[in-house]
């Protein structure tokens, strides 16, 4: 009893000490008083993993960055008209910064060209687009393609039949994949696509698809551009447990089946696509707003992983805690400083403040 | 004759209401509203508006069009496609051209209709996966452009509301009046009403339908150009169009056009768009699912129905 009681006491003390410095942090960090920028954020489609994991990183880093006073998000599953209007409508509540991510990589030009013209700073993120002026934040698309293929030809040692299952035709990301695929494949003569099909991202759809195209013998790798792990499920009743090599990105299912089936032969590629590149626009929208010099492509270049080379890596980059698609990737260095549990609270500036805190 | 031109306009009157109420809540919200803002809301009613007249027509003559939004999606694809870098004159040309191009369409889609005398919904929902595909095949990617002078003069330029306010009123005028004033006019709230009463009563039932197929066809196109005037390019995707021809229904009921047939006008369609413009703009600005706009959009549009079913029997018992 009187041990409990100490350590009581104990707690209690810690906590305030803890709770003083936050407070004593918060008063004499200039950065509070300063916050005072806009951002507004306009993203074309709602309700995807991967998407809400990116909203929820560019909200964490500006809560974190001390300079930003609200996020505002127009996030919507909407066509290029309606997200144009999103563009317009954030122009008209006077944000000093949009954060795009655009459903089409020219169609919205117009309504960022009046932002551009507005004084506005405009950061693609993810998706690239034509409009002029503005910043591009996104993985490098073109060698997410190129080093999941040269890793999947090594594992199928150069030769045999590709499941190619792209994602959505005429997506920024998806044509930029298919240039670095190809780019490789080239290279490779004995390798051949003898089957491509578009899963639109669609985690059902790419099931499906899986369900109906594969069969023993037919091919000998799949490359995935992210819908990945029910290929794999697939492969468990379609070919009778046998593995065949499949790329994917760093969906936390298919991090984790790259771990626990490594023993059963399977060879899982996992080429990180990090949704929290979100937070890397945010922060250089608001190096923007502070002045600094930004290039107008900030790639952030993925490396193709093997369990057999980055266990540990693997191992560290699935959360039991999270969703089959979440994005397993929690942090990019130079440019996010949110712990996971920041990110998964997903809170901007204007929100309450977390009473545990 | 004053209380019978209210009595007539009470459903316009309504809308006016909800849409002025929803307008001041979103521009309070708003740290200014100048021309600028105001071409931001045109521009985000235009395409649906104009597509909802176009669906008006053809659901008061007693039919629903779901391609309407293929039309305006291949008319999208086309225009973007061949008007890239073309000069001012070259792509006035092709607009009206491609303004042919979607009366055909539709007149065809008409003629089918009343020549195999299978339901609307069923050919229309063929047609527009037949349209799409088209669409794809034109524009396979999105891509493509427009002459800049052309959009501006369309879609206007920075704080200019007055030209895209023109291109919502000009069909209006130069298109709906004549037609609700002519004999096709009185034909087609005929058909709507009863088709079997206007054939009795010596109406080309099959000849009225496919002049309305042709002129919701026309809108459709009026709108695909609209769309690639506000986005100088063109998408070719089947959740554009699908999206569009429920939007386009939705604002014909919203807009007083009865499901039945041989009720309703124009004018309401053209500022029911405005209700589904601002529900989800209000909505995301406050952070809430863009889903829940979708759901008081449907509600609306239910409940819209069923008063609107209500009021018509009232007054049919009367």
């Amino acid at each position: 009893m009187k041990l409990s009681n100490k350590r009581f006491t104990a707690l209690f003390a810690a906590v305030s000490v803890v709770g003083l410095i936050v407070t004593m942090a918060g008063v004499v960090t200039p950065a509070s008083a300063a916050a005072t920028y806009k951002i507004g954020v306009s993203n074309s489609w709602a309700g995807n993993a991967w998407r809400e994991e990116m909203v929820c990183a560019i909200k964490a880093e500006a809560s974190l960055s001390g300079k930003v006073a609200k996020v505002t998000v127009l996030s919507r599953n909407t066509d290029s008209a309606g997200q144009s209007a999103d563009v317009r409508s954030l122009i008209t509540q006077g944000v000093n910064a949009i954060i795009i991510n655009s459903g089409d990589s020219s169609a919205n030009n117009p309504a960022i060209a009046e932002a551009i013209a507005a004084g506005i700073k405009v950061i693609a993120v993810d998706n690239s687009i034509t409009a002029p002026n503005t910043t591009l934040v996104s993985n490098d698309q073109v060698a997410y393609g190129a080093a999941g293929a040269e890793a999947l030809a090594k594992a199928m040692n150069y030769k045999g039949n590709i499941l190619y299952m792209r994602g959505a035709s005429g997506a920024g990301a998806d044509t930029d994949r298919d240039t670095g695929f190809k780019s490789v494949l080239k290279k490779y003569p004995k390798l051949k696509v003898t089957k491509e099909v578009f899963t639109g991202w669609d985690w059902t759809k790419g099931g499906q698809l899986a369900n109906q195209l594969l069969a023993p013998g037919k091919f000998q790798g799949v490359w995935t551009s992210g819908i990945d792990y029910p290929v794999v499920q697939a492969m468990q009743t379609r070919l009778k447990g046998k593995y065949i090599p499949v790329v994917g990105a760093d969906n936390n299912k298919f991090v984790g089946m790259t771990a626990s089936l490594a023993s059963k032969g399977f060879v899982g590629i996992v080429v990180p696509n990090p949704a929290i590149v979100g937070g890397a626009a945010l922060k250089v929208a608001v190096d923007l707003l502070d002045g600094k010099t930004v290039g107008a492509k900030n790639l952030l270049t993925p490396v193709a992983l093997t369990y057999a080379k980055n266990k540990a890596l693997i191992d560290s980059l699935y959360f039991a805690s999270q969703d089959a698609n979440f994005s397993s990737t929690v942090s990019l260095k130079g440019y996010t400083t949110f712990t996971p549990a920041q990110l998964f609270r997903c809170r901007a500036p204007q929100d309450d403040p977390e009473t545990t805190s | 004759m004053n209380m019978m031109l209210v009595k007539r306009q009470s459903w316009n009157i309504g809308i006016v209401l909800i849409a002025t109420i929803l307008g001041a809540w979103q521009i309070s919200r708003l740290p200014v509203f100048g021309s600028y803002e105001a071409r931001t809301f045109l521009l985000g009613i235009l395409p649906i508006a104009l597509l909802s007249m176009g669906q008006a027509i053809i659901i008061i003559g007693g039919g629903i069009n779901l391609a309407i939004g293929a039309e305006s999606v291949l008319i999208n694809c086309l225009a973007a496609r061949f008007m890239v870098g073309k000069s001012f004159i070259a792509c006035v040309l092709l607009t009206l051209l491609f303004l042919l191009v979607s009366i055909l369409v539709g007149a065809l889609t008409g003629l089918i209709i009343s020549k195999s005398k299978i339901a609307d919904i069923i050919v229309t929902l063929a047609t527009s996966f037949i349209l799409i595909g088209l669409a794809m095949y034109i524009q396979p990617s999105p891509g493509g452009g427009m002459n800049l002078t052309l959009a501006q003069m369309i879609s206007g330029k920075g704080s200019a509301f007055l030209p895209p306010l023109i291109t919502l009123i000009l069909p209006l005028v130069v298109i709906w009046l004549p037609l609700y004033r002519s004999r096709t006019g009185i034909a087609m709230f005929a058909i709507g009403s009863n088709k079997d009463s206007a054939f009795l009563s010596g109406v080309n039932v099959d000849f009225t339908r496919i002049k309305l197929y042709a002129v919701g066809g026309l809108f459709a196109g009026i709108s695909g150009i609209a769309l690639t005037a506000i986005t100088l390019s063109g998408s070719p995707f089947a959740s554009i169009s699908n999206t569009a021809t429920l939007n386009s229904v939705a604002g014909a009921v919203l807009g007083g056009v009865a499901l039945s047939g041989g009720v309703g006008g124009l004018t309401g369609p053209a500022l029911a768009a405005l209700i589904l413009y601002f529900i989800p703009t209000i909505l995301l600005n406050y952070g809430i699912d863009p889903a829940y706009s979708q759901i008081i959009t449907g509600a609306l549009t239910i409940l819209v129905v069923l008063a609107g079913g209500l009021i018509r029997n009232r007054g049919k018992k009367n």
